[in-house]
């Protein structure tokens, strides 16, 4: 079955500064995966910001600027809205 | 939340057994059987806000922000939640009665049984609108003010803001609202606290909450101009004593402290002193049920944007967007590494939160300002517990080591 995705609003993720999607990778031959974001005013900034809160666990670490990532989903409140 | 008052002044031994209950603004008892299951959710119905207060966590502005949440997102939010099994919805913002939508998302989460309760500046609460609220299902309405009149207005931006807030709690008390007062203590204003205590009570309000200043948005900059350990120890103490004062005179105000664990351990060391062993030993079973500091657990906020943070304070970190996935998706997905740690952190917990005896009580304070001092298992920088009360035994070990190296 192919799932009913929608593409997300592109409205801003945040006020403060530019929100950057987070991905980590916690083994060598594990998934890299989506873990949330955080807000930063530029790449350094939210590469630190995710260190502090990752470092503990993540042998890689990637930052995206979410004002650059599309999202489609099938879950989501917005229900297509910005479709 | 630690309920000073129903911990110093109404335990008794038959309701031992029972388990303390962290419904952060609820109204409810403060006493339940069952450990709670599912946050409280704090929504940030915009950003939008009508004063500008030096300590906001929101980093409320005075124009709206893009992206907030529309009335039917809000709803399937709502829907979300209540199927989830979320106990308490807190409106907040920003100012949520700017949003001329808030009765009617305070009406939709109580029909879908999730207790609505408001936290507000108070200033726009007339009487027309406290009634309407109220009539829309609005279970409780937590206000802030912050110092005596000139300091709170100076705090929050604008004069005339105290009376404003004052009318605001009036006016909610006449339509009948389960009525609070929110504190948020800094170095200025600690002072204040027993004076407001009293202008607001003779006012009639019987429910007091005290805030720790945790470091997210406007109150990351001014983490200057939190208390000393010292001063912070001195303010707590202020409210046990201003408490049972209180119901010694038969006056049964209700008081609560917020945003730091270590006073869990305070108050076991306080009824110690004052209560004697037993009184002391029952109210650390009751805050071990409790389970200490709930962040990722029992509290969850979700901003007007819609991303899921694990704290309302801890607005720059972001578990997902409603937008994306359901709430109810986003908080149980153990995967992230960071929400289970948090989970999990007895084992992970550093320095000397990891030998404190009052851990299981207290589960290091706030992880927020632990992450101000260095990273999320750090120990929280504001703990104002001494040595000798966190680790007896090493204190005693350190006194003998330091007396024979004389
Ligand atoms: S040392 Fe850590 S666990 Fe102990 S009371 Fe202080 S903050 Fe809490």
């Amino acid at each position: 079955m192919t799932a009913e995705r929608t593409r997300v609003t592109d409205e801003p993720r945040s006020a403060t500064g530019r929100e950057w999607e987070v991905f980590v990778r916690e083994d060598a031959d594990g998934p890299l995966k989506h873990v949330g974001s955080v807000t930063a005013g530029d790449a350094d900034s939210a590469h630190e910001h995710a260190s502090s809160l990752f470092d503990w666990v993540a042998e890689a670490l990637w930052v995206c600027p979410a004002d650059e990532t599309r999202r489609y989903t099938a879950t989501g409140v917005d229900g297509g809205r910005s479709a | 939340m630690i309920s000073v008052s129903k911990l110093l002044c109404d335990l008794d031994a038959e309701s031992d057994g029972l388990r303390y209950d962290a419904a952060d603004e609820s109204s409810e008892n403060q006493i339940t059987d069952d450990k709670q299951q599912r946050p409280v959710v704090v929504w940030n119905l915009t950003k939008q806000c009508n004063l500008y207060c030096s300590h906001c966590y929101a980093a409320a502005d005075t124009e709206t922000a893009p992206g907030e949440l529309s009335t039917d997102e809000g709803k399937a939010l709502l829907d979300d939640l209540a199927e989830f099994g979320i106990p308490v919805v807190l409106f907040s913002g920003g100012e949520p009665m700017v949003r001329d939508d808030l009765e009617e998302l305070i009406a939709y989460a109580d029909d879908a049984g999730i207790r609505p309760v408001l936290s507000t500046n108070g200033t726009l609460i007339t009487e027309e609108r406290a009634e309407s609220m109220k009539e829309a299902g609005l279970k409780y309405a937590g206000i802030s003010v912050d110092g005596l009149p000139e300091r709170n207005d100076e705090f929050r931006g604008e004069e005339g803001a105290f009376d404003a807030a004052v009318r605001g709690i009036e006016n909610s008390l006449d339509a009948g609202l389960k009525t609070g007062l929110r504190y948020t203590i800094t170095e200025a204003n600690a002072p204040d606290l027993p004076e407001v205590v009293d202008l607001l009570h003779d006012v009639g309000l019987d429910r007091f909450c005290f805030y720790h200043l945790d470091y997210g948005g406007r109150g990351a900059d001014i983490s200057n101009l939190d208390l000393s350990p010292a001063d912070t120890r001195e303010a707590v103490e202020m409210v046990c004593d201003l408490t049972r004062e209180y119901h010694k005179q038969g006056e049964e105000i209700e008081t609560l402290l917020v945003g730091n664990y270590a006073d869990a351990g305070f108050l076991v060391e306080y009824a110690r002193e004052e209560l004697g062993d037993e009184q002391a030993d029952r109210i650390y079973r009751y805050l071990e049920a409790n389970g200490g500091d709930p962040t990722g657990e029992r509290i969850a906020d979700v901003d007007y944007q819609g991303n899921v943070h694990m704290t309302q304070f801890w607005q720059g970190y972001s578990l997902g967007n409603v937008r994306d996935r359901p709430f109810s998706d986003i908080w149980t997905d153990d995967t992230n590494p960071l929400l289970r740690g948090l989970r999990e952190r007895d084992d992970r917990l550093t320095g000397r939160c990891a030998s404190c005896q009052y851990q299981s009580i207290c589960r290091g304070g706030s992880r927020l300002r632990a992450l101000s001092a260095g990273g999320p298992f750090d120990p929280d920088p504001k703990c104002y517990l001494n040595e000798d009360e966190r680790e007896p035994e090493a204190a005693a070990d350190n006194a003998v080591g330091d007396a024979s190296a004389d």
